[in-house]
């Protein structure tokens, strides 16, 4: 067990907080391996997400706030009220770090706050948790806030908040974290975690950063010694050492465009008119003309950098950090090729508190029903807005993309258990549309994403060979990286069996352990898997669960001109555990 | 053959006042493939590479048809 770290229980019924060692069946997990396991373990898997036996948990990584660099993952975890199955969103910024350098292995929210009454949950310097009343800052958009907050705690704080949305237990609601910089632009997106915390009546976790009780690490020279190898294999991989400190994510706009796999105007074609735009290359120019950074560090202890941020035509500051997966859900999927509509529109979210890809795909599908015309920036901007301000028509928007479609009887919603897919089109890269399919997450853009493979040679996007195969290597692999709080930028870069010896040394050093190479990370991931896929069955999904929407079986994509053709028998092998 | 050629990602600082999109021509042998291309664009390692033409990523021995256009591109493992 590790020694002296601890859990922190808070009930929002009762107002009270526990504190509790870890229990042993919990060792050696962090990050989504716990909040997996935790939630698997103890929640009612037929409960309301947004009722009291729900429970949302916060877990730092296994190896946040050790010096291992790019570890600054916090998994958020919780049944979804999007999904209606487990959910783990992770997020970066300071607030992994900080619980782990205060010894806090798990804060796990109870109970409901009676009726809309809000709180705070404050973690002192020493650890100590006290709930402190926030009634006054009800409805307050996360940038006010997180000032505010930065005013009375001072600056060595992280901050985790929701916006109205999350108020409102918007589906698409988001927990908004804090960057280096004080600035609520990271988010746990998916999966609507900030309706769960609004539900429980949570308006912040405010964290002191300068917490001395980090969990012993097990051999620290021998830790120091094989940190070494991962930090060259993550400076030396093309990707993370130099595309996207240059670029960031969003490198792959043009790729994916290129590639004919970009969901455009709804996923109606594979090319976006006028991608050139809105792509990095294109962003880092145009930061660079106005003098903004195209490379930031928002997370505590990154070496990447692939953070970014973005300014208007006065130089003034607009968003951090404009990502790949927010530029196409809100300029690729609605039609606007604009990087000043776009950089404002993450804004926007990111004040409001919703996620982005989400949001972006619930305003698409509304443009495909006819309620706007796609490229219309004044409405999109116009309809996020109505999610912030709560208006009946914001409040379907903000339950997401399927009660969209359902609104406006529009079967052409890119969702899979409700949550809406990512920057890949399934029709033209089958492997993502196996790991959308199957991920217990729903349809998810970090779960097991094949986008790599593709441009490095190794399998054709088009053709179903190897599909199913690297969607499970990568699923299973990504488990357990998100139980180590590691960043998916490093992730990448050490996908080998060298790279994974590598890492075991690094566990071992940490933990004391001696594992074998089965451990880590395939037995660990397929562990992590096997509880989520076990909490959807008690939950009552099943394979027909596992299936893609069936205009992607039906309608053709520009430019190829092809369906998805992956059937029902190999996508059920993918994770058949 | 003369090929028109896109540079993505930070390939195009190879190239001084390089714009992000733009199309450059190269003149090459009849014949020469993806590999040739690449050596004329100075770009020597082919890890983490791929040249993409008309929606698909072409292998290093694919023969260049004169007229088309071509991305180089690097590759990235997800957003």
């Amino acid at each position: 067990m590790e020694m002296g770290m601890k859990f922190i229980r808070v009930n929002m019924n009762k107002k009270s907080i526990q504190v509790e060692d870890v229990p042993g069946e919990y060792a050696g997990l962090g990050g989504r391996g716990l909040t997996s396991t935790m939630i698997n373990a103890e929640v009612p898997p037929k409960c309301d997400p947004l009722g009291p036996e729900n429970k949302l948990i916060f877990a730092p990584g296994l190896l946040s706030g050790t010096p291992l660099p790019n570890t600054s993952r916090l998994s958020v975890g919780a049944k979804s009220p999007l999904t209606g199955g487990i959910k783990e969103s992770n997020v970066g910024g300071t607030v992994a770090a900080a619980l782990a350098h205060l010894g806090i292995t798990a804060i796990i929210i109870e109970g409901q706050a009676p009726g809309g009454e809000l709180s705070f949950l404050r973690i002192d310097e020493k650890g100590e948790a006290s709930l402190v009343e926030a009634q006054a800052y009800k409805g307050q958009r996360t940038y006010e806030l997180v000032e505010k907050l930065f005013g009375i705690y001072g600056e060595k704080t992280s901050v985790l908040c929701i916006g109205p949305a999350g108020e409102y237990r918007m589906n698409v609601a988001s927990i908004q974290s804090t960057d280096v910089d004080g600035r609520p632009c990271r988010a746990a997106g998916r999966g609507g975690m900030g309706a769960v915390m609004g539900a429980k009546g949570l308006k912040a976790l405010i964290i002191d950063q300068r917490g001395k009780s980090s969990d012993p690490i097990a051999n620290p020279k021998a830790f120091k010694e094989a940190i070494k190898a991962i930090v060259e294999a993550v400076k030396a991989d093309p990707m993370s050492g130099n595309v996207m400190p240059n670029l960031g994510t969003a490198a792959l706009v043009a790729p994916v465009n290129a590639m004919g796999a970009f969901p455009s105007y709804n996923a109606t074609r594979g090319t976006l008119d006028g991608w050139e735009k809105i792509c990095g290359e294109a962003m880092a120019e145009l930061i660079k003309e106005r003098k903004g950074k195209t490379t930031h560090r928002g997370c505590d202890q990154c070496m990447i950098h692939c953070s970014n941020e973005f300014v208007g035509k006065d130089g003034q500051f607009v968003t951090s950090s404009l990502e790949y997966e927010t530029i196409w859900a809100t300029g690729g999927m609605t039609g606007i090729a604009d990087l000043d509509t776009i950089a404002r529109l993450d804004h926007l979210c990111d004040d409001i508190g919703v996620d982005t890809m989400s949001t972006g795909v619930a305003v698409a599908v509304a443009m495909d029903a006819g309620y706007k015309e796609f490229g219309d920036a004044k409405a999109a901007i116009e309809m996020i807005e109505e999610i912030g301000k709560g208006t009946e028509f914001g409040r379907i928007l903000g339950s997401g993309p399927v009660a969209v479609g359902e609104h406006f009887n529009h079967a052409r919603v890119p969702a899979i258990k409700g949550q809406s897919i990512a920057a890949y089109d399934p029709r033209a890269m089958l492997g993502l549309g196996v790991t959308y399919a199957t991920s217990p997450m729903g349809a998810d853009h970090t779960a097991g994403n094949l986008v790599g493979a593709y441009l490095e040679h190794m399998l054709d996007p088009l053709s179903p060979e190897g599909q199913v195969e690297t969607s499970r290597f990568l699923q299973i692999t990504m488990a357990a990286f998100d139980t180590m709080g590691q960043c998916f930028m490093a992730n990448v870069a050490l996908l080998s069996p060298n790279h994974f010896e590598a890492f075991r040394k690094v566990i071992n050093a940490k933990l004391g352990t001696q594992l074998e190479p089965d451990d880590f990370p395939i037995a660990l991931g397929i562990r992590v898997l096997k509880a989520e896929k076990e909490f959807n069955r008690k939950a009552g999904f099943t394979n027909e669960d596992d299936r893609l929407p069936r205009f992607f079986y039906d309608e053709p994509l520009p430019p190829h001109n092809t369906v998805f053709v992956i059937s029902n028998e190999e996508i059920d092998k993918a994770l058949d555990f | 053959v003369k090929i028109k050629v896109r540079l993505f990602g930070t390939l195009g600082q190879n190239i001084s006042g390089y714009r992000h999109s733009q199309e450059i021509e190269v003149e090459i042998p009849n014949g020469a493939m993806v590999r040739d291309l690449l050596t004329h664009l100075r770009i020597s390692e082919t890890q983490g590479v791929a040249v993409i033409a008309e929606g698909r990523i072409l292998e290093v021995n694919d023969m260049l048809q004169d007229g088309s256009l071509v991305n180089v591109m690097q590759a990235v493992s997800g957003g």
